[in-house]
């Protein structure tokens, strides 16, 4: 984790993503009529950057952990010393995992500030429109923005995303144990990435589609391999006021548990086997 | 010796990720379908309706975001008056959002209101009724698109509303309009305005003994538990119909009207 | 039980599908507990591939080898190892302080017991001024003796030094040559890897000669060092009389002077009695 905050590229994309938050609601207000559809645009623009910086700082970052340790050959006292290859991988990643809490935390936190402006804008903005009657139905219109924007719902999908960086993180470590190059595993953890979107999409079309066999083969390849990150998008449903249940939540959050074990898991096999 | 024990070990982990990962995805696949989360997945009709960069951004789960700058588009197109486009980029923006609200909600405004009323006054269009015939048809674009809506979102009430809206307004039938306030009032979530919008329809029908009978089933509940409910004008609604109906006195409900709003013999 | 101990220790890499290099060649040899065993060889010659399977950073291809008699495939082996690689690397961004903290922890040690380490260590090998300085800054000879405090940590009892001096000045190499020697005399077992012969000559008791993977040499120091057909007197004041009497004696004996004349002295010795001097004369 220091080894990461120290590096500058962190906080040149936490900067980005930072000015992103921000930026979320004039955008809003130049592209959109309704306040509304302005609370979405924020809520939509919000969690995407939170997912998209969170993502480049786990790839990024995590890419370039065991490499560096190797080109430096910073790893040399370390594993000289009674510290068992797995505690270092282990060590590595819950660096990265705690880095990367902290990061969405602070992230979420901006959203909510910048989600809490747009609430005082807003009612300023309808206290101030001589147009707009102060009645009933405005007054309906006003506690249903509110409570657009005070949806604890939120929560539940940026808890998914953290759990979906994590799995990223989790690739891009095992990824870094036979990889030699930092941009090589930086492209292989983006191409996951996407792939992991397109998953379900592949593991469907597998199970059921007429195929040839070289597309059959690669379908399984994705099946197989990637992790499903759709499961993991949550947010349009959170947005558009679909209910979450907890028991959704759990299993997905387990799966993601699940999965980043098996990964750990494959990577310190091959690092166990490494030649430092 | 070191490279075989490798493999094995890795094709050991890679068995019991296949099985645990198809365990928990075949489980979170039927929650997904269950919750109706996503939208439309990637196909070639819906990349060919969208830019490089948001078919980039789509498939790395922006879907949210893509959607947006899609509605954006429409708004644009709105401003630009491009009916077309406009009714394109909604369409688009459903298939990605299908269970967002404001999207069928506004979108059937933008069709059955504003294309409808844009249409209507078009001069390129030199015959009067072929102006209202593509009046109408927008007006109809918008209703489909409500009930298109509704089938993706049947369990909120704002689509309903929107739509027996759209049938008293712009369809000039508000008994048309009752069922479907009515079905968006037995949402718990849905605003008072709604209950006293089926009194409202029957009322601009004619139909004084229905009308009467929402404004007494609205009052004849523990106000305390509604307490942003209208009670005066609800009283003043119901107190009218009883003197519309000649109800008897011993059966009236509502407190008296006063006598500057009774009806008179010549009304 | 020695402190190090290999049997028929082999390490071969693959370079290809069907070529692969010998590092390493059936390396038989013991480092007893308590000596400074001087490994020596040109570049390429086996030196630090032995360092690393003694470390367990390679898997050997054959045979095996023991830290105090236990395997160095176990992580608990290297509890009583402490390592100071060639050309040491740590993070930069660490202070020295951090840097030499964050090794103690790494083999167990908290607290008070940790931060007095750490500040004798610093003290020891002279860096406590620069403790809360980034490694980024520091002089190649300041990263050596951070790298000599990080070894020392966790009080090995074995100490495996690769290339210490390589770099490094005069006057900071007799530094680290007095430190290994107080090294020996705390007890502690040292193996030294260097190809810098005559700095290893003074500090080693024995020394063994690695060439293409295979020990080819292999003794105590003064005994592989001694012409034994060959003597020398060093002596001072004698006139070119008295000298002439001595070669004649020699002759007589029926032995040969195979050369005479003033002896010479190193460079070394040169450089660092000049900046003595200089020192002295500075005060």
């Amino acid at each position: 984790m220091t080894e990461v905050i120290r590096q500058k590229f962190f906080y040149i994309l936490l900067l980005f993503g930072i000015v992103v938050l921000c930026t979320a609601i004039y955008f809003s207000q130049i592209t959109v009529s309704t306040p509304a559809e302005q609370v979405k645009f924020i809520k939509d623009f919000g969690l995407a950057a939170i997912m998209i910086f969170a993502s480049l700082i786990a790839i990024v970052g995590t890419a370039q952990l065991l490499p560096l340790e190797l080109d430096n050959r910073t790893i040399y006292p370390i594993l000289a010393k009674p510290v068992y290859r797995a505690e270092f991988l282990l060590g590595k990643f819950a660096g990265m995992a705690v880095l990367l809490f902290l990061t969405i935390v602070l992230m979420s936190g901006i959203f909510t500030g910048v989600l809490l402006y747009a609430e005082h804008y807003f009612k300023q903005a309808v206290v101030a429109d001589p147009t707009v009657p102060m009645d009933a139905t405005t007054q309906d219109l006003v506690s249903m923005l509110v409570r657009q924007i005070h949806d604890v719902n939120l929560v539940k999908a940026v808890a998914l995303t953290y759990f979906k960086v994590v799995i990223v993180c989790a690739i891009s470590l095992l990824i870094s144990t036979f990889a030699t190059s930092v941009i090589f595993n930086v492209i292989a953890s983006f191409m996951v990435y996407i792939c992991g979107h397109l998953e379900s999409t592949a593991r469907h079309a597998w199970v059921g589609g007429q195929q040839p066999a070289w597309t059959k083969f690669m379908l399984l390849i994705i099946t197989f391999f990637v992790p499903d990150l759709n499961a993991f998008d949550v947010a349009d449903a959170v947005i558009n006021g679909q209910p979450l249940p907890m028991e959704y939540m759990m299993r997905t959050i387990g799966y993601g548990l699940f999965y980043a074990t098996v990964v750990l898991v494959a990577a310190y096999v091959i690092f166990q086997e490494k030649e430092i | 010796m070191h490279v075989k024990k490798l493999l094995v070990q890795l094709l050991l982990i890679v068995a019991i990720a296949a099985v645990g990962k198809s365990w928990f995805e075949s489980s979170l696949q039927q929650s997904y379908k269950d919750l109706k989360l996503g939208g439309a997945g990637l196909s070639i009709q819906l990349r060919s309706k969208l830019s490089q960069k948001l078919a980039v951004a789509l498939l790395s789960g922006f879907r949210g975001v893509v959607a947006d700058f899609v509605w954006i588009g429409g708004h644009q197109a709105w401003e630009d008056q491009v009916w077309y486009k406009l009714r394109e980029a909604i369409e688009l923006a459903v298939v990605l959002q299908p269970h967002s609200i404001s999207f069928w909600d506004l979108g059937s405004w933008h069709m059955a209101w504003n294309a409808s009323y844009a249409e209507s006054v078009n001069t390129k269009y030199h015959n009067k009724a072929v102006r209202e015939k593509i009046q109408k048809e927008w007006i109809q674009a918008g209703k489909q698109f409500l009930l298109d809506g509704i089938k993706n979102n049947p369990d909120t009430y704002e689509l309903y509303f929107r739509l027996g809206w759209l049938i008293y307004q712009k369809e000039n039938d508000p008994l048309g309009a009752v069922p479907w306030f009515e079905k968006a009032a037995t949402y718990p979530e849905a605003p008072l305005y709604v209950g006293r919008m089926i009194g409202h329809m029957y009322e601009k029908a004619g139909k004084m003994q229905e009308a009467y009978g929402v404004w007494k089933r609205l009052w004849l509940v523990d106000h305390d538990q509604y307490p942003g409910q209208l009670w005066q004008k609800i009283a003043q609604m119901g107190g009218q119909a009883e003197e519309k109906l000649n109800i008897p006195l011993e059966q009236r409900v509502f407190p008296s009207v006063p006598k500057s709003v009774r009806p008179t013999h010549s009304q | 039980m020695h402190a190090i101990e290999t049997k028929d220790l082999s390490k071969h890499f693959r370079i290809s599908l069907r070529r692969k290099v010998v590092g390493l060649d059936r390396l038989n040899f013991i480092v007893r507990e308590g000596e400074v065993y001087g490994l020596l060889g040109p570049n390429g010659s086996g030196k630090s591939t032995t360092l690393k399977l003694v470390l367990g950073l390679f898997q050997p291809t054959e045979g095996e080898a023991t830290i105090f008699g236990r395997s160095v495939e176990e992580v608990a082996s290297r509890v009583s190892v402490g390592f100071l690689p060639e050309n040491p690397y740590f993070y930069r961004y660490l202070t020295g302080e951090e840097t030499v903290r964050f090794f103690g922890r790494l083999c167990g040690m908290r607290g008070r017991k940790l931060e007095e380490k750490v500040s004798e260590l610093l003290n020891l090998v002279g860096l406590e001024v620069h403790r809360h300085r980034r490694l980024a800054g520091y002089s190649k000879g300041m990263l050596q003796r951070i790298g000599l405090a990080q070894a020392l940590v966790h009080e090995p009892k074995l100490m495996l030094l690769d290339e210490p001096t390589a770099g490094v000045d005069p006057i900071g190499s007799i530094e680290i040559r007095n430190l290994i020697i107080k090294l020996k005399q705390m007890g502690k077992t040292v193996l030294l890897c260097s190809h810098l012969l005559d700095q290893v000559q003074d500090v080693c008791d024995r020394v063994g000669i690695l060439h293409y993977g295979k020990m080819i040499l292999e003794g105590e120091v003064k005994d592989l060092l001694a012409r034994k057909d060959q003597f020398q007197f060093v002596c001072e004041g004698l006139n070119e009389g008295a000298r002439g009497r001595v070669r004649d004696a020699i002759t007589q004996s029926g032995a040969k002077v195979v050369t005479e004349g003033n002896p010479e002295t190193t460079l070394e010795q040169l450089f660092l009695h000049s900046v003595q001097q200089a020192e002295k004369d500075k005060k």
